[in-house]
C-alpha cells in the first residue's frame, strides 16, 4: 500500500478522499492547498501526489510545476483530481507534468481502481 | 468689158455681196445662239451652284428641302412641284416639301406620278411627260390635277435605295428642255445627296443622344449603388474581376481603422500583410477567386474572424457573378467584439458554475457510498436503499451539469477538429468503458459489435464522435432490461456509398407512438416508466447527439416499437465538404 500526499482545499471533499484512501488501505497526508503541498511534499516523500486544481495562495498546476523543478521530489507521480474538466484544461495539467487527470465527482470505488492502476504503472506496490 | 459682162458681174456681186451678207447675219446667229446656250449653261450651273450651296448650308432637312425645291421650280419656270420621300414606317412616299402645300387629308397631284416612279421599275431615274391628262400613271380626278400638262419626275436614289421623288409639273405642254432636264437631274442628285447626309446626321444624333442617356442612367445607377454601400451599417468591400480593390464604405474604414485611400486600388491579397495571419485564408480565397472565377463552386462563400487585437471582425466573403460572368468579390465585415465578449462570459460562467456545482455533489455522491461501502459500519438494508435514491439522484444532476456544459459549448459554436477516424476502434473502446460502468456491469448485457471489413476512416471531430455514440450507446444501456442484447453496427450507406450508417439496436423497452415525435428535444424524456426513472437521465443525450450529428453534416434517425427495442440510426458524410479555401 502507498503513502499518498493530498492537496485539496475543500474540507469535506479532503476528508472524503482521506477515508476512501485510508479505506483501500493507503497511507494519506492532507494539505489544504498548493503551498502546503509543496512544502510538504519533500519532508514526506509520498509515493504518489493528489492535487486539486483550483485552490487558494497556488493552484496545482502551480504546486505541480514547482515540484517538476525540484530534483528531491520531482520523479514522484502527481496526479490531479478535479471538477474542471475541459479539454484546456486537462491539457494544461498534463502539461503541468501529471501522469493522470481525474475528473469530480467521482465514485470513492471508481478511484480506488484508477489510483490501483496508477501506482501498479508506476512500480509503487 | 461689155455691160453684159458688166452686169453679170455686178449680179455676180450682188449674189456675193448677198451671200457674204448671208454668211455674216447666220455667223451673228450662230454666235448669238451659241452665246445664249452658253449663258443658259453658266445660268444652269449657276443655279446649280446655288442648290448645292443651299443645300449644304443646313442639316434642317424641312428648311432645305423647301428653298431647294423653289429654286429649282424657278430655275425651270415650273408651275409646281413637291419633294416626296419614302417614309420607311408605313412604306409610302410622303410630302416632305412642296411649292404650294395641300392641306391635310388631301393628295398632292403629284402624288400618282411619284408613286409609279418608285413602284415601276423603268430602269430611267428620270420621266418627262406630256400631255398628263393621256398618260396611265396621271390621275386626272385628284383635285387640280387638271390643270397641269408636264411633268419632270426624278427619282431621288442613295447608293442603289430609292429615296423618294421630286416632281416638277407645268400647266404648258412640251415646257422642259434638254438643258433643263439636266439641270433638274443634277439638282435632284444633290437633294438625294443631302437628304442622305441629313439621314446620317439624324441617326447619328439620335444615337449620340440615347448613348448619352444610358451613360447618364448607368452613372445615377452606379452612384445610387454606390450610395447604398456606403449607408450600410456593415463594412463593404468590393474587389473587381482582377482582385483590386474598387470601393471601401466608411463602415469598413471604421472596423478595420483604413482609410479608403490606402486601400481602394490595391490587390485583394495585399490586405493580408495588414491583418496578419487570421486575415489570410480570407484574402487568399477572395485572389484564388479572382484568378479562376469558373473553378469556384456556386454559391460558396468564406467566412472568417478577424481578430484585429481591438476588435474582432467577422468578414464573409462571396463572389459576385451574373451568369457565367465573374464580375468580383464583395466582402462584408461586421465587428462582432461585443458578440465574441458576450460568448467569452457565457462559457466562462457556464464553466464556473459547473465547477461550483460538481464540488458539493462530489460530497454527496462520495460520503453516500462511502456509507454504501460501509465505511462507517454496516447499515441496515433501508438506509441502504435510502443511500441509493440520494446516490442516484446525485448521479442525474451530475450528467445534468455535463449535459449542459456540453450544450453550452454546442451553442457557443465551438469549432470542430476533424480528424480520419477508426470507428472500430471509437466503438470498442466505449463499450469498453461501458461494461466497467457499475450499473452498466450489473445489467449483464451481451453486446454484438459489427463493423464491415474496409470500412473507410471518416472525417469527425474525435471528442464529438465520442460523445455521440457514448449518449446513444448509455441510453441502450440505460432503457434496457438486464439479460439484454446491443448489437451495434458500422457500414457504408448503399447505394450512395458517401455516408456511414452506424447502428444501435437495443431489446430494451422501446418508444411509445405518442413519444416519438418528442425525441430529441431538449429535456424530453418518457418518464412513465420505471425503469427510465431507474437511472440518472436529463433528457439532454439525444439533442446533444441532434446537435453534434448536424455539426458533422450527418443524420440521426430512430425505429423503435414499444415494448421490444430501438434502434437508433447516425449518418455521417464520408466525406465532409471542403470549405470554401
Amino acid at each position: 500500500m502507498a503513502n499518498i500526499l493530498v492537496a485539496e482545499d475543500e474540507k469535506d471533499i479532503r476528508e472524503l478522499i482521506n477515508f476512501t484512501l485510508m479505506f483501500a488501505g493507503h497511507t494519506v497526508t492532507t494539505a489544504a492547498n498548493g503551498a502546503e503541498a509543496v512544502e510538504l511534499a519533500p519532508k514526506v516523500m509520498p509515493d504518489l501526489i493528489m492535487m486539486d486544481v483550483r485552490m487558494p495562495k497556488m493552484t496545482g498546476y502551480e504546486a505541480c510545476r514547482e515540484m517538476k523543478q525540484n530534483d528531491t521530489i520531482k520523479h514522484i507521480p502527481v496526479v490531479f483530481l478535479s471538477a474542471k474538466g475541459q479539454d484546456e484544461e486537462i491539457q494544461t495539467g498534463i502539461s503541468a507534468g501529471a501522469v493522470a487527470y481525474i475528473l469530480k465527482p467521482f465514485a470513492p470505488e471508481d478511484l480506488t481502481k484508477q489510483l490501483a492502476a496508477i501506482l501498479e504503472k508506476h512500480g509503487i506496490k | 468689158m461689155t455691160v453684159g459682162t458688166q452686169l453679170g458681174v455686178a449680179i455676180q456681186n450682188a449674189r456675193l455681196f448677198e451671200q457674204v451678207r448671208g454668211f455674216a447675219a447666220e455667223l451673228n446667229l450662230r454666235v448669238e445662239e451659241r452665246t445664249t446656250e452658253l449663258q443658259t449653261e453658266r445660268d444652269r450651273l449657276d443655279t446649280l451652284y446655288q442648290i448645292t450651296s443651299e443645300l449644304t448650308r443646313s442639316l434642317d432637312m424641312e428648311r432645305v428641302l423647301n428653298r431647294a425645291l423653289g429654286m429649282i421650280v424657278s430655275a425651270v419656270s415650273a408651275d409646281d412641284g413637291v419633294i416626296m420621300l419614302l417614309d420607311p414606317m408605313s412604306d409610302s412616299l410622303l410630302t416632305r416639301a412642296a411649292l404650294h402645300p395641300v392641306g391635310v387629308g388631301q393628295v398632292h397631284p403629284a402624288q400618282s406620278i411619284a408613286n409609279y416612279m418608285l413602284m415601276t421599275d423603268t430602269g430611267d431615274p428620270l420621266l418627262l411627260a406630256d400631255h398628263l391628262e393621256t398618260q396611265p400613271y396621271w390621275d386626272n380626278t385628284i383635285p387640280g390635277a387638271d390643270a397641269f400638262h408636264s411633268a419632270l419626275a426624278v427619282l431621288l436614289e442613295s447608293g442603289d435605295d430609292p429615296q423618294g421623288v421630286l416632281v416638277l409639273l407645268s400647266s404648258r405642254t412640251r415646257l422642259f428642255t434638254d438643258p433643263q432636264v439636266k439641270l433638274v437631274n443634277a439638282a435632284a442628285n444633290q437633294v438625294a445627296a443631302a437628304i442622305n447626309n441629313a439621314d446620317l446626321y439624324q441617326l447619328i444624333r439620335e444615337q449620340a443622344e440615347s448613348l448619352g442617356k444610358l451613360l447618364r442612367t448607368e452613372q445615377e445607377e452606379a452612384e445610387k449603388n454606390s450610395a447604398i454601400v456606403e449607408g450600410i451599417a456593415d463594412g463593404i468591400m468590393l474587389a473587381d474581376a482582377d482582385g483590386v480593390i474598387i470601393q471601401f464604405n466608411s463602415a469598413a474604414e471604421r472596423m478595420l481603422e483604413l482609410d479608403r485611400d490606402e486601400v481602394v486600388g490595391q490587390a485583394l491579397f495585399k490586405l493580408t500583410g495588414i491583418f496578419g495571419a487570421s486575415a489570410s485564408r480570407w484574402a487568399d480565397a477572395g485572389a484564388r477567386w479572382s484568378a479562376q472565377p469558373e473553378a469556384q463552386p456556386a454559391g460558396f462563400f468564406l467566412e472568417e474572424k478577424l481578430d484585429l487585437g481591438r476588435r474582432i471582425v467577422n468578414v464573409h466573403l462571396s463572389p459576385v457573378s451574373i451568369g457565367e460572368q465573374f464580375l468580383g468579390t464583395v466582402s462584408v465585415f461586421r465587428d462582432v467584439t461585443k458578440e465574441v465578449e458576450v460568448d467569452r462570459i457565457k462559457s466562462e460562467f457556464v464553466s464556473n458554475v459547473s465547477h461550483e456545482l460538481r464540488t458539493p455533489m462530489t460530497s454527496i455522491k462520495g460520503y453516500a457510498d462511502l456509507l454504501l461501502m460501509g465505511v462507517a459500519g454496516q447499515l441496515p438494508d433501508a438506509q441502504k436503499g435510502f443511500l441509493e435514491k440520494i446516490k442516484s439522484n446525485a448521479d442525474r444532476l451530475s450528467h445534468l451539469v455535463d449535459d449542459l456544459l456540453n450544450i453550452s459549448k454546442i451553442d457557443s459554436g465551438e469549432q470542430m477538429s476533424l480528424e480520419m477516424l477508426d470507428l472500430r476502434e471509437v466503438i470498442n473502446s466505449i463499450i469498453q468503458q461501458h461494461e466497467q460502468i457499475a450499473d452498466h456491469a450489473k445489467k449483464n448485457m451481451r453486446v454484438r459489435i459489427d463493423v464491415e471489413p474496409g470500412l473507410p476512416l471518416i472525417p469527425a471531430d474525435p471528442h464529438h464522435l465520442k460523445q455521440i455514440l457514448d449518449n446513444i450507446i448509455d441510453n441502450a444501456y440505460n432503457y434496457s432490461y438486464a439479460d439484454g442484447l446491443i448489437s451495434i453496427e458500422a457500414k457504408v450507406e448503399q447505394p450512395a456509398g458517401d455516408r456511414v450508417i452506424i447502428s444501435v439496436k437495443d431489446t430494451g423497452i422501446g418508444i411509445p407512438e405518442n413519444f416519438k415525435e418528442r425525441i430529441g428535444g431538449r429535456f424530453e424524456r418518457y418518464d412513465e416508466n420505471a425503469l427510465v426513472m431507474d437511472f440518472a437521465g436529463t433528457g439532454l443525450g439525444l439533442s446533444i447527439v441532434k446537435e453534434l450529428v448536424r455539426l458533422h453534416n450527418g443524420e440521426v434517425w430512430f425505429e423503435s416499437e414499444f415494448g421490444h427495442g430501438s434502434t437508433f440510426y447516425i449518418a455521417l458524410p464520408i466525406h465532409q465538404p471542403q470549405q470554401a479555401m
